[in-house]
């Protein structure tokens, strides 16, 4: 067998990627015609990128997780600091992400409910949505209100609380994650006739130069997902189930 | 709300699927794979003024992707974290038989290539990037790019055997 020493490996491979001109690509494949040992290194070029076509091209239609389509809905906030990223266990998962390098604020004030121990609450904000109930929290007065009769697929854009994604648990309750007042944000499951606090993470204001408040982070913050994606069976309840959900006042 | 912001939520919206095939083939880890992109969709929401329109949106997300992604390396590396590679069949998703042998060989294959060339690998052959697309992506010339998937690519082929002679390394 011969080799065509005109057409080299970088030649041929650039004809695959589909990097070259109408004439260089005429002249590849008259010599590839000609030549089987040169058809034969073609062949094998292609059969790389099919094969990594192969590999990688199923992902294309795998559902894309609900952390992923939640983290889209995030407003444009103005700070790109993560802090919920820091709480991860890096050491008891090695192969989870530490991102200590993005430790530089932690503006977040993660209550440990999946800990079963409670930060103290640092500022007795007025109007938080939050009431303790036989050692639980659970949503009080208009979060409450809206958790048990807003729906995602109607709500107001500038509505005080923003239900993202409703979804039964995995202990078969219904869950709702939202965001109240673009400066906090949680995940809560029906119990009984309340609303359960799973996860309430609350974001430090900054005044920005102009002197409004600005967002120090999304709405919609890692620790809301990461509990949605631990706590979900299933796909989120469409538009039609999640209503279904709410006129049988979230009962299963 | 700004239209363009809109634009580009709407835009990365439609490119996830391709965002999380990019991702599984330069990280080595499936879970790291949906982190990165999440992380990324998260910096792209914050930095939407830099993309211009006009420009490939693809691009700039590969572009987020590829620094944030180098960010978590150099930082594993300063922890002196060494993994082990996953099992190949971590990443296997739901594929037929007959293709998750090939697919598992694939990443084994990948696994063995260092960061740079899984980069060039994912850009160029996985997500069919032009040469000159992916080197500005990546912030190297065009030349370094193409000896880097030339490697790349002699890598990959002794790992996968000739599948054009039907035999398999």
């Amino acid at each position: 067998m011969t080799t065509n020493p005109v057409i080299s490996d970088d030649l041929l491979r650039a004809f695959v990627d589909g990097e070259l001109g109408a004439a260089e690509r005429a002249h590849i494949e008259q010599a590839v015609a000609a030549d089987p040992a040169l058809a034969l290194r073609l062949a094998r070029e292609q059969a790389l990128r099919e094969q990594l076509r192969m590999a990688f091209d199923p992902v294309l239609d795998e559902p894309v997780p609900a952390r992923l389509a939640e983290a889209l809905k995030a407003e444009a906030a103005v700070v790109d600091v993560d802090p919920s990223r820091l709480q991860r266990p890096a050491a008891n998962d090695p192969r989870g992400w530490g991102w200590p390098q993005w430790g530089a604020m932690a503006a977040c004030l993660l209550l440990g409910l999946f800990g079963g121990r409670w930060l103290p609450w640092p500022s007795a904000e007025d109007g938080l949505p939050l009431a303790q109930r036989g050692g639980a929290w659970v949503a009080q007065g208009p979060l409450a209100h809206a958790l048990s009769t807003q729906l995602a697929s109607t709500q107001a854009s500038d509505a005080p609380v923003r239900v993202g994604i409703s979804f039964l648990s995995r202990e078969q309750r219904y869950c709702r994650s939202f965001a109240w007042r673009g400066d906090a944000a949680g995940v809560a499951c029906r119990e009984g006739d309340a609303w359960a606090l799973q996860v309430w993470t609350q974001q430090a204001r900054t005044a920005s130069p102009g002197g409004e408040l600005r967002m120090a982070a999304t709405p919609i913050p890692a620790a809301v997902l990461k509990a949605v994606d631990d706590t979900i069976q299933g796909a989120p309840l469409d538009a039609q189930a999640e209503r279904a959900a709410a006129a049988r006042g979230w009962r299963r | 709300m700004d239209s363009v912001a809109d634009e580009v939520r709407k835009e990365v919206g439609v490119l996830l699927p391709r965002l999380r095939r990019f991702a599984r083939a330069i990280t080595r880890h499936r879970e790291d794979a949906d982190d990165l992109v999440q992380l990324s969709v998260e910096r792209a929401l914050t930095r939407w003024q830099q993309w211009q329109p006009g420009t490939r949106l693809d691009s700039w997300m590969f572009r987020i992707m590829k620094n944030a992604w180098i960010d978590e390396v150099r930082a594993r590396a300063r922890r002196d974290e060494v993994l082990a590679p996953e099992e190949a069949g971590e990443h296997v998703g739901h594929d037929p038989a007959d293709q998750q042998q090939l697919a598992m060989d694939v990443h084994k294959a990948m696994a063995q290539l260092n960061d740079d060339q899984r980069l060039v690998v994912g850009l160029v052959l996985v997500e069919g990037l032009p040469y000159k697309e992916a080197a500005e992506v990546l912030d190297i010339p065009i030349g370094t790019l193409t000896s880097r998937l030339a490697r790349a690519r002699d890598a990959l082929q002794a790992a996968l055997g000739d599948p054009a002679n039907g035999s398999r390394a």
